[in-house]
């Protein structure tokens, strides 16, 4: 069991430093090889490995910035002392960080993890989930209403439709209006 | 006494006991008269409470209390958090009547086509901005008002739209408010959620995020039959919606909310990456936004009254008319012209004359005025006694009186629903020449039909806007008869003459009077008995009808042309510069 909103909070902390471009990227940035590095070393308590089966070289360099921001996040977010020494998570984590965490990169920005109180608790949430750790004082299937509730991707499809649906509206009234104007408009118009 | 008027009892001395505690909670220096306690929905409705436990009043900073509904709604343990609630509404949102009309504004401008609910609307935005400021940073229990009265009422998509908001502000379990699941579903949670997150983005600049909300709450409120079963609802909730019922017009806002219409954005488009048509606001008029008059910054003079009219139901249509003009003519008054004459070292009493409602109380002479008649009727039958000259070398400036005469036929746009240039610059100058001092008359004149003029030379400032913002739409030119009532005698004070009129001025001129004498002559005779300066103000290019042009100037007329009507500003600001520039 796991406190999102202690997690949250921590998350919330993240150093400025999380938040800077890849070493990939950018030569002033920072090392993003050995933020994950440092991290899987933590959580599995293996600290002389070498190889946690991470992407190489030329495929984190490929990825989006804005991927690879969000990346140093979600490692700042596993260094919380409740994941730290558990070895079992690190397939889950790995799982996390390299499938299940890109899409949702593709709509939030990096900023949003730490600015946006929702997409805080959507990292941690889906973070969870990855890890199959049951939220404290919740359910699984409230755990996973939560989840469903604030999950970026699943909002994306419903208001692309109640976006579209509202526009359609916005212009069907937009006319009727503009008709309404010009039916009431008695220019000037002197004979 | 029987049991419910005990409970009623009773509770008025627990709610009155925690007024104090419910002030605590905003400030230990807030300072706000009692509420109004009513033990009966009757005594409420008197003070204009109906449907809900409680409202606010801003034109007197009141709280409404009616302590028989909050018996019949069960939330009776709740008066801390109704309170406070109540008193959020006067010191945080909306606060004040200005506030509250641009909030209302706001909203309007996201609800094409059902305008009608914005009152609504504003209501529910500024309960979920009080209710979790409350809620998350004052530690009341304002989820429980809401479970409670949840038992009594069957929820509908939008009041379950409102309680998922609240669910998702202070992370609920889903149901914990929203307690029927059957009307849950994704596009409620999503609009949930970003309602949650715009309440909390601008709970400081709450005003800002109004168009936002209204927007979200757009769909839900389309539908007429649906929203009439949602109203009813949610009646019980509304305590905000009259609150500015028989308030003044307010100033400032007869200019379009440029920054309130910039924020009328879905927020579900907003959140979709790459869709960079946000902006949902409709416009009616010469721009986009349907800005109307001098540099198009003005909102359209029926947009005014009805929003005015949402704001105070009670609003009176031609005082919010009169408000509209005088506040866009404001910047652009004049220093009314004023002609040098001798002034008096000793004024000696001479005649009298009617003391006007007007006029100042001091001026009134009582003695001569009830020697004339035993009933005094102000206005009537009351005299002021006038001073003649004595002699003196020194010099004074005095303000001529002007006449105002405006084409009022049937090409003119109706002042009430459409902005009129014409009205615009009588405005300006009839409020100049006040300001200065002089006395105005106006006349509205659409002839062969319809006039509609002051009596005589006022100075009463609502009786003559009320009267330059009258519409006729008769006939088809201004009636030169109309100058015979104030310059067919010479009269003792000097006035300027100004007709705004178009070309059909020459046929009325030429038209047959059912007296011997022509219009031609009588206009000659108006201007030589005006004694001041005659401008016609002619809506047409300068060499039409030109030998009869000519005569007009013969006679002493200035003929001012205006091709468009913004001209007419600016003839109204030329007019004291071109004629009178020395004081």
């Amino acid at each position: 069991m796991a406190q999102v909103y202690d997690l949250c909070f921590h998350l919330r902390k993240c150093p400025p430093i999380f938040l800077q471009d890849s070493l990939l990227q950018n030569e002033d940035g920072i090392d993003t090889s050995a933020i994950l590095t440092d991290l899987f070393r933590s959580v599995s308590g293996r600290f002389l490995e070498v190889d946690f089966n991470l992407p190489k070289r030329r495929q984190l360099e490929n990825q989006k910035a804005n991927y690879l921001k969000s990346l140093h996040i979600a490692c700042w977010l596993f260094s919380h002392p409740y994941f730290i020494g558990r070895n079992s998570l690190v397939p889950k984590i790995h799982e996390f960080l390299f499938n299940d965490l890109k899409p949702i990169c593709d709509i939030v920005e990096f900023e949003k993890w730490i600015e946006d109180e929702e997409r805080t608790e959507e990292m941690v949430r889906t973070g969870l989930f990855a890890c199959e750790i049951q939220p404290t004082g919740e359910s699984i299937d409230e755990a996973i209403d939560k989840l469903s509730a604030i999950s970026t991707i699943d909002r994306q499809e419903i208001l692309k439709k109640s976006s579209q649906a509202m526009k359609r509206m916005m212009e069907i009234r937009k006319k009727m209006a503009e008709k309404k104007a010009q039916e009431a408009a008695n220019p000037y118009g002197r004979e | 006494m029987n049991p419910k008027s005990q409970l009623i009892e009773s509770t008025l001395q627990k709610w009155k006991a925690s007024w104090a505690k419910a002030k605590l909670v905003w400030s230990p220096f807030l300072r706000l008269q009692e509420p109004i306690w009513c033990t009966t929905s009757k005594a409420a409705a008197q003070e204009g409470l109906t449907g809900s436990f409680a409202m606010i009043r801003l034109t007197d900073h009141r709280i409404v209390i009616d302590l028989e509904k909050v018996v019949d709604e069960n939330v009776i343990d709740f008066s801390v958090e109704i309170l406070a609630h109540e008193i959020g509404h006067h010191i945080y949102t909306p606060a004040n009547l200005h506030d509250n009309a641009i909030l209302m504004g706001r909203i309007r401008w996201a609800l094409p086509e059902i305008e009608n609910r914005a009152a609504m609307v504003a209501n529910i935005y500024e309960d979920i901005l009080i209710n979790d400021k409350l809620q998350r940073f004052h530690d009341l229990n304002m989820a429980d008002i809401y479970k409670t009265l949840n038992k009594k009422n069957k929820p509908s998509v939008f009041w379950t739209l409102i309680m998922r908001s609240f669910e998702y502000l202070w992370r609920t379990k889903r149901g914990a408010l929203a307690n029927d699941l059957s009307l849950h579903n994704k596009s409620i949670d999503a609009d949930a959620a970003l309602i949650a997150s715009l309440i909390r983005s601008y709970s400081k600049n709450w005003l800002d995020g109004a168009g936002r909300f209204a927007v979200m709450l757009y769909p839900y409120l389309v539908d007429q039959k649906q929203f009439d079963k949602d109203r009813k609802k949610i009646l019980v909730l509304l305590d905000s919606e009259k609150a500015g019922l028989n308030s003044p017009a307010t100033s400032g806002l007869t200019e379009l909310d440029i920054e309130g219409i910039e924020g009328v954005i879905d927020m579900r488009s907003e959140s979709l990456k790459g869709d960079d048509n946000l902006s949902t606001a409709t416009g009616l008029g010469h721009n986009l936004l349907g800005g109307q008059g001098p540099r198009n910054i003005y909102m359209p003079p029926g947009s005014y009254i009805d929003l005015m009219k949402q704001v105070n139901p009670n609003a009176n249509e031609q005082k919010l008319i009169n408000a509209y003009y005088k506040e866009i003519a404001l910047p652009h008054l004049i220093d009314f012209p004023t002609e040098v004459s001798q002034s008096n070292s000793y004024l000696l009493p001479e005649g009298l004359e009617t003391w006007n409602i007007g006029d100042s109380m001091e001026d009134l002479d009582w003695v001569e005025t009830a020697i004339h008649a035993p009933y005094i009727i102000p206005g009537m039958n009351t005299v002021k006694r006038t001073y003649g000259k004595d002699s003196d070398e020194d010099m004074e400036e005095k303000p001529l009186d002007v006449y105002i005469g405006i084409d009022c036929s049937g090409s003119m746009v109706n002042p009430k629903t459409r902005f009129s240039w014409p009205v615009l610059a009588a405005t300006i100058i009839g409020l100049s020449a006040l300001r200065a001092g002089a006395d105005v008359m106006a006349c509205l004149s659409g002839e062969p039909g319809k006039f509609m003029e002051t009596n005589g030379f006022i100075n009463d400032e609502k009786k003559l806007l009320s009267t330059i913002t009258s519409y006729l739409g008769t006939g088809y030119a201004y009636g030169i008869e109309r100058l015979r009532k104030p310059f067919g005698q010479q009269n003792d004070k000097k006035s300027h003459a100004i007709i705004v009129t178009d070309n059909d001025i020459f046929s009325m001129l030429d038209s047959k009077t059912p007296t011997k004498q022509s219009h031609w002559e009588l206009i000659e005779i108006a201007l030589e008995n005006a004694g001041g300066s005659g401008t016609i103000v002619l809506h047409s290019s300068a060499h039409y009808e030109n030998p009869k042009v000519k005569r007009l100037q013969a006679m002493g007329w200035i003929l001012h042309y205006v091709t468009n009507e913004e001209e007419l500003l600016q003839f109204a600001a030329d007019f004291s510069e071109l004629n009178y520039t020395t004081n």
